[in-house]
């Protein structure tokens, strides 16, 4: 193992990650900040180291990189990445060249040459020696060497196992981690237990045969005897000519029933032949049973099938029988007659339906004509009887009115008379003459003009006129009274005459509808009554007629349905049983045919009583051969017996040797692991105050103030906690404390592992460490790398401005590396 | 402190914690393999030595 210390002095990259073109970073073995922006190239320097010592950078997971080469500079001309990496000790000088050329993803696979003084080396010796000359594995280069933000949290708060093996490495107990871990325990308890399995396998099973095997034989002797089955015929040697009789019966059988079954010779005496012939047999009888079983469901079937065709058509043909007519042709002309006939008295029935009609029309018309007729000549008589007749009644008009004439004429007179008398009065009161203007006599005008006065009072208040105008009256009523009368005779008159015409008429009408010679009301009541009973007459033949019709339409179709229905069931029955004939001779031998079926199916039944003592005969034989069976196989198992207690014993030794030796490992493990406590708990101490010394550096938390480390077993490993502790309360440090928190306690376990760990290395590479941090932390952070750098190499990366100036200040001498942006080409360097 | 002596002081101190004369001579079997070759000779040799047992043959080939 090299104890030589050696610094990073030179580092050359082309084609690897965001550097295209070749950068040279010439460190001197000094501490060097890279600064610049973000995203310019810093982090790719860094990897550049990690990659040219171990190949691979593991924070590149994921699915991603297993699909593309994040390694290789896409930019690059010749696709191929190269790291040239110089570590310089005061004895050595070891030049590292790793290449890659472009793959298909980010995985291992790179070509690593080691130059040195006296060798050059390749590849997995290249490899090996790295490792051996910084005396540093891959995951402690990541754990003390490399802070990677994420790598360091991961440390933190990832893997148990990882970080208890780093703590094991810083306190000098991984030597015994690492016996612990190697010790197969788990492997031979598995085999241990598979060797118990199989040992409990044998004890469960083959080991328990022989006695379960005796007993089971027993119990089948025990239920053969029970059987009746005699101990002596518990033999092999009457079993084959037993089985020959069985088989010969069956074949007997199969021949009965019509089907091919395998023959069976008499099997030689050896219980597999004799299973075998058993076996032929049990078949041969089931292949009887099933065809015969087939056989009986077909006759059965073909029993009922027959039985209900001669049912049915024993039925028909009684139906047939029934009939009055049996002949269609004939039923039909005497439904066609009765048609006719019925359609003929229908037809005469409508006639004499439209005479009755008419007749009952013309009775009433007559009668109504008669009598009114009757009504008027009563009426005429009487104006006769009272008035006279219309001569008589003219004449006494004639009469009245010449009365009534005079009457007037008279009345006339002595009214002019008045007038006259009047105007004399008035020509003498107007004139006033002396002399009479007539005879010229004198006169005395008043005299004469009081004398006409009394004249006209006298001839006006006369009752004579009055008189004559009331007998004037008297004969105008007389009159008037008497033209009434005759206009009612003349009226009476008319119509007696239209009357009389109206029943002539009638009569006349009817003479030439019904023929007949006198018409009156009576002969017509008469005709009527007689068209009435000859319409009954009618109604009952064409009932009768048509009740005779049904009947033989329902003859008809009752023919027709029996016909269809027996030739039907004929055809099914010849086809059934193969006949040609109909009728009552084909009944007779379709019943012929049910007798044989059921002869048949007879004899089947008397077939069952000899399977069953077939399979009585086969069930002894293989009851006898089953105990025979057991019998070899005890035999069998008893020649085994030692055989089994002999892998009985193998098993048991090896079950103990491994026992012994699971046990002896157990024992050193526990041994160890109490050792590493017991180391353990010595130094915790000291490493813990060397990580407080750094943590209070950072200024870690205001309440938690200090940091504990602490060795537990957890499932059979000794694990480390980190915890932080306050004045009365302790807590885990992935519970409580903030990401700027985390990293600060990070830094202070790294920084401390980096003293402890592969002091053949001494550089320390720092990724932007001061994320989430504040001004304070930044500067405490800056002042305590400046101190570390007194003693070890620091390669740090930051885009902080503020936090590289106060370290190119503070660190002492330093190499200071400006990277102002990023081009296709790779970095570009102020 | 010489390879030689490390191992020896660490199977003083584990011999210490076990009490079968046996497991004491197991233990020496196992960090002799370790200071060989390492954990991965222990795992190997303690293996090969189940597989011997299991074929019913003796623990004591070497």
């Amino acid at each position: 193992m090299s104890s030589e210390t050696f610094h990073l002095t030179n580092l050359s990259i082309e084609g690897f990650r965001g550097i295209n073109k070749g950068l040279k970073l010439d460190t001197n073995g000094l501490s060097t900040v890279i600064c610049g922006p973000n995203g310019v190239g810093k982090t790719s320097i860094l990897q550049a180291i990690e990659w040219s010592l171990y190949g691979w950078i593991p924070h590149m997971k994921g699915a991603e990189f297993d699909v593309e080469d994040a390694i290789v500079n896409q930019f690059h001309p010749a696709e191929t990445a190269k790291v040239e990496l110089t570590l310089e000790s005061p004895e050595n000088r070891v030049k590292i060249i790793r290449t890659r050329k472009k793959g298909h993803w980010s995985r291992r696979k790179s070509k690593l040459v080691v130059e040195m003084k006296d060798a050059t080396l390749k590849g997995k010796q290249a490899q090996a020696k790295i490792e051996e000359l910084l005396d540093l594995t891959e995951d402690e280069f990541y754990a003390s060497k490399y802070l990677h933000q994420d790598a360091i949290r991961e440390f933190i708060i990832g893997d148990l196992k990882t970080r208890s093996a780093m703590m094991d490495r810083m306190l000098g107990t991984y030597s015994l981690r690492e016996l612990i871990d190697s010790l197969p325990i788990t492997t031979i308890t598995r085999r241990t237990n598979e060797i118990q399995t199989q040992l409990q396998t044998l004890q469960s099973t083959e080991l328990r045969n022989l006695p379960v095997a005796r007993a089971k034989l027993e119990d089948i002797k025990k239920k053969l005897l029970q059987k009746g089955i005699p101990e002596g015929d518990l033999d092999i040697r009457p079993l084959p000519p037993l089985l020959q009789e069985l088989a010969q019966k069956v074949e007997n059988l199969a021949a009965q029933i019509g089907v091919y079954v395998s023959h069976i010779e008499t099997p030689s005496q050896n219980l597999p032949a004799l299973q075998e012939a058993s076996s032929r047999l049990r078949n041969n009888i089931s292949l009887v049973e099933s065809e015969r079983f087939k056989k009986y469901k077909e006759l059965s079937d073909k029993r009922v099938t027959l039985t209900s065709l001669r049912d049915q058509y024993k039925n028909v043909l009684d139906r047939l029988k029934s009939l009055e007519i049996t002949d269609k042709e004939t039923l039909q002309r005497k439904i066609q007659e009765i048609q006719a006939k019925l359609t003929e008295k229908k037809t005469k029935r409508e006639e004499n339906r439209d005479t009755r009609d008419f007749l009952q029309g013309e009775s009433i018309t007559l009668t109504n004509l008669q009598q009114n007729l009757k009504d008027l000549q009563e009426s005429w008589e009487k104006l006769i009887s009272e008035h006279g007749d219309i001569n008589s009644v003219k004449e006494k008009i004639a009469h009245l009115d010449e009365e009534r004439n005079k009457l007037r004429n008279k009345i006339e007179g002595l009214e002019t008379y008045g007038q006259t008398i009047a105007s004399a009065l008035e020509f003498i009161k107007d004139q006033k003459p002396d002399a009479c203007p007539i005879c010229k006599r004198s006169i005395d005008p008043l005299e004469i003009a009081d004398h006409l006065q009394k004249e006209i009072s006298q001839a006006q208040a006369s009752s004579q006129i009055l008189e004559l105008r009331q007998s004037v009256k008297k004969i105008e009523g007389n009159i008037q009274k008497l033209q009434r009368i005759l206009g009612e005779m003349d009226g009476l008159d008319n119509r007696l005459k239209r009357a009389s015409v109206a029943l002539d008429e009638e009569k006349k009408k009817m003479a030439e509808k019904t023929g007949m010679a006198e018409i009156d009301v009576e002969t017509v009541n008469e005709t009527l009554r007689k068209a009435e009973s000859e319409l009954k007459g009618l109604d009952s033949s064409i009932e009768e007629l048509t009740f005779e019709k049904q009947r033989l339409d329902g003859d008809l179709s009752h023919l027709n349905e029996v016909e269809k229905g027996l030739k039907d069931l004929t055809q099914k029955i010849r086809t059934e049983i193969g006949a040609e004939e109909t009728g009552d001779v084909l009944l007779r031998e379709l019943s012929e045919a049910v007798k044989k079926t059921e002869e048949k199916i007879s004899s089947f039944d008397t077939m069952t009583s000899s399977l069953e003592e077939l399979n009585k005969g086969l069930m002894r034989f293989e009851d006898i051969h089953a105990y025979l069976t057991q019998e070899a196989e005890v035999l069998k198992l008893e020649q085994e017996f030692p055989e089994l207690e002999a892998l009985m014993r193998e098993l048991t030794d090896k079950h103990q040797r491994l026992e012994k030796l699971t046990r002896g490992l157990e024992d050193i493990k526990q041994a160890a692991s109490a050792e590493q406590k017991n180391v353990v708990s010595d130094m915790l101490g000291e490493i813990e105050s060397e990580i407080n010394e750094y943590y209070s550096k950072l200024i870690g938390h205001t309440y938690y103030v200090d940091l504990e480390l602490s060795l537990e077993t957890r499932r059979d490993k000794n694990i480390y906690w980190i915890k932080a502790k306050g004045t009365e309360h302790e807590t885990h440090v992935q519970t409580r404390f903030s990401n700027a928190q985390l990293n600060i306690t990070a830094i202070a376990v790294f920084i401390s592992m980096s003293k402890h760990l592969s002091k053949n290395l001494n550089l320390v590479i720092l990724d932007d460490p001061t994320q989430s941090m504040d001004a304070p932390h930044k500067e405490a952070l800056a002042k305590m790398l400046a101190d570390e750098s007194k003693e070890k190499q620091i390669i740090l990366a930051t885009q902080d401005q503020e936090f590289q100036e106060q370290l190119v200040k503070l660190v002492q001498p330093n190499k200071h590396l400006k990277v102002r942006s990023w081009g296709t080409e790779g970095p570009v360097i102020s | 402190m010489s390879v030689k002596d490390f191992y020896e002081l660490l199977g003083e101190r584990l011999s210490l914690r076990l009490e079968e004369s046996e497991h004491k001579t197991l233990l020496k079997e196992i960090l002799d393999w370790y200071k060989e070759g390492g954990s991965k000779q222990v795992k190997s040799k303690l293996l090969e030595r189940a597989t011997l047992i299991l074929q019913g043959l003796s623990e004591d080939v070497e």
